[in-house]
C-alpha cells in the first residue's frame, strides 16, 4: 500500500517540479484522470480499518503450579521424594519475577557409598520473555537467572573402602549411619524455559537449568554429593536441572500494549 | 588368612618370595591388628638357615572420605606404645630380625618407609 503511495508522491513531484509557470501545472491537474484520486481515498479508508482492532491488552498476574517431574519421580523412584512449586508474577512487558520453592529426599546408591540427603530450598530470580506473540497468545520463551540456597542433611549409610590390593579380600560394604546436619549451600542458575498456555489460564513448561556453586559448607570427612534443588555435584561447581511444570496464571490486572512506531 | 602375599609371577610356591630391600605388606582395614611371618632363606635345603620370626602389628584405623567413584580410605596409626608384637618360631629358635624401628606410625600411603627391620 505505501508503494502506491509513494509513487503518487513521486509523480506529483514530479509534476510540480518542471512546471515553470503556473497554468501549465493546474492544466495538468485537470488532465490527470479521476481513477488515482480513488486510489487515495481508499487508501486513507483502509488505514482507518487496519488502526480500529489492534487495542491489544497483556494480562498480568500470577503463575503458580508445580514441577511434575518431581512429582512423577517420586512414584517410580523408591529412593526419592520430591515436590516443587514454582510462581512467577509479571514485572514489564517482558521480565517475569520468578521463584521455586521445594522439598527433596534422595537416597542416592552409587557403586561404593549409599548416602541419603534430606533438605529444602528455594529459587528467586527473574526470566526475560523473548517470544513476541501474536494477538492475544500469551506463550513463553524464556531466559532467565536464578538465586539458589539449601538448607540439608546428609546420612551415610553404607561405603566401602577403596582397597586396589584386595589381599584380605574386598571388604563388603560398611554401615555407618553417620548424620552430617546443618549443611548449607548456594549457587546461581542460568534458566531457559518455554511456556505454553494449553487452555484458559493454564500453562505447561518445561525448563533445563546450569547451576554453578557459590559457595558450599560441606561436612567433615564426607562431600556434598547431593544438594536438594541443585541436583547431583560434580568435580567442579557446576551442575545441572529441569523441571516440567504445570500452571495456573491468575490474572490481576490488564494493560494497553501501545503499538510501537 | 594364612595365605602368603604374592611377590611376582612364578606359579609355584616362589611366588611368595621376594628378594630385595623392601616390601611392601597390607594392613587388615577391618581389624586393629594384623600378623605377618617372615621367612629368612625360605626354601633353603639346609634346615639350619631357615629362619621365621612373627611380627604382630597393632594400630588404630581411620576411614577418610576420598570420592564418589573411589569412597573411603583406611589410614592407620601404629600404637604409639606396643606397635609391634616381635616372636620367633618356633620360640625356642633365635630371631633373624636384630632390630625392628617405627619410623613413621603415621601409614597414610604407600610410598613412605614406615618401619625398617635390621638383621
Amino acid at each position: 500500500m505505501s508503494f502506491v503511495l509513494a509513487q503518487a508522491q513521486d509523480e506529483q513531484a514530479k509534476q510540480t517540479a518542471p512546471a515553470k509557470n503556473s497554468s501549465n501545472s493546474i492544466k495538468r491537474d485537470e488532465m490527470i484522470p479521476e481513477t488515482p484520486k480513488q486510489a487515495t481515498k481508499k487508501l486513507v479508508e483502509e488505514k482507518k480499518n487496519d488502526s480500529i482492532p489492534v487495542v491489544k491488552t497483556d494480562r498480568y498476574g500470577l503463575r503458580v503450579g508445580a514441577d511434575l517431574y518431581k512429582l512423577t519421580r517420586s512414584f517410580y523412584d523408591k529412593g526419592y521424594k520430591g515436590i516443587e512449586f514454582v510462581g512467577d508474577y509479571r514485572l514489564t512487558k517482558k521480565y517475569y519475577l520468578a521463584a521455586e520453592i521445594g522439598n527433596e529426599n534422595k537416597t542416592t546408591d552409587d557403586s561404593r557409598l549409599n548416602f541419603t540427603t534430606k533438605g529444602s530450598y528455594i529459587k528467586v530470580g527473574f526470566d526475560y520473555n523473548g517470544y513476541q506473540n501474536w494477538l492475544n497468545m500469551e506463550n513463553i520463551i524464556s531466559i532467565g537467572l536464578r538465586y539458589g540456597a539449601s538448607t540439608f542433611s546428609q546420612e551415610l549409610n553404607s561405603y566401602k573402602t577403596y582397597n586396589p590390593n584386595p589381599y584380605f579380600g574386598e571388604v563388603p560394604s560398611l554401615t555407618s549411619g553417620e548424620k552430617f546436619s546443618g549443611l548449607t549451600a548456594s549457587w546461581i542458575e542460568v534458566v531457559a524455559g518455554v511456556k505454553v498456555k494449553v487452555i484458559n489460564n493454564i500453562f505447561v513448561g518445561f525448563s533445563l537449568r546450569l547451576n554453578r556453586l557459590i559457595s558450599n559448607h560441606k561436612p567433615a570427612n564426607f562431600d556434598n554429593l547431593y544438594i536438594p534443588g541443585f541436583n547431583r555435584t560434580y568435580n567442579g561447581d557446576f551442575g545441572v536441572g529441569l523441571n516440567y511444570t504445570i500452571t495456573y496464571f491468575i490474572p490481576i490486572y490488564k494493560k494497553k500494549v501501545t503499538p510501537k512506531k | 588368612m594364612t595365605e602368603g602375599i604374592i611377590f611376582n609371577t612364578a606359579t609355584d610356591d616362589s611366588k611368595y618370595l621376594t628378594n630385595g630391600n623392601k616390601v611392601s605388606i597390607p594392613l587388615k582395614t577391618t581389624e586393629d591388628s594384623t600378623s605377618y611371618s617372615f621367612i629368612l632363606n625360605y626354601g633353603n635345603p639346609n634346615p639350619a638357615l631357615v629362619n621365621e620370626d612373627k611380627i604382630k602389628f597393632d594400630y588404630s584405623r581411620d576411614n577418610l572420605f576420598v570420592s564418589r567413584a573411589c569412597g573411603f580410605k583406611t589410614v592407620f596409626l601404629l600404637n604409639a606404645t606396643n606397635p609391634y608384637t616381635h616372636t620367633t618360631i618356633p620360640a625356642t629358635s633365635q630371631k633373624w630380625m636384630q632390630s625392628i624401628s617405627v619410623e613413621k606410625s603415621n601409614i597414610e600411603n604407600e610410598y613412605e618407609t614406615h618401619v625398617k627391620i635390621y638383621f
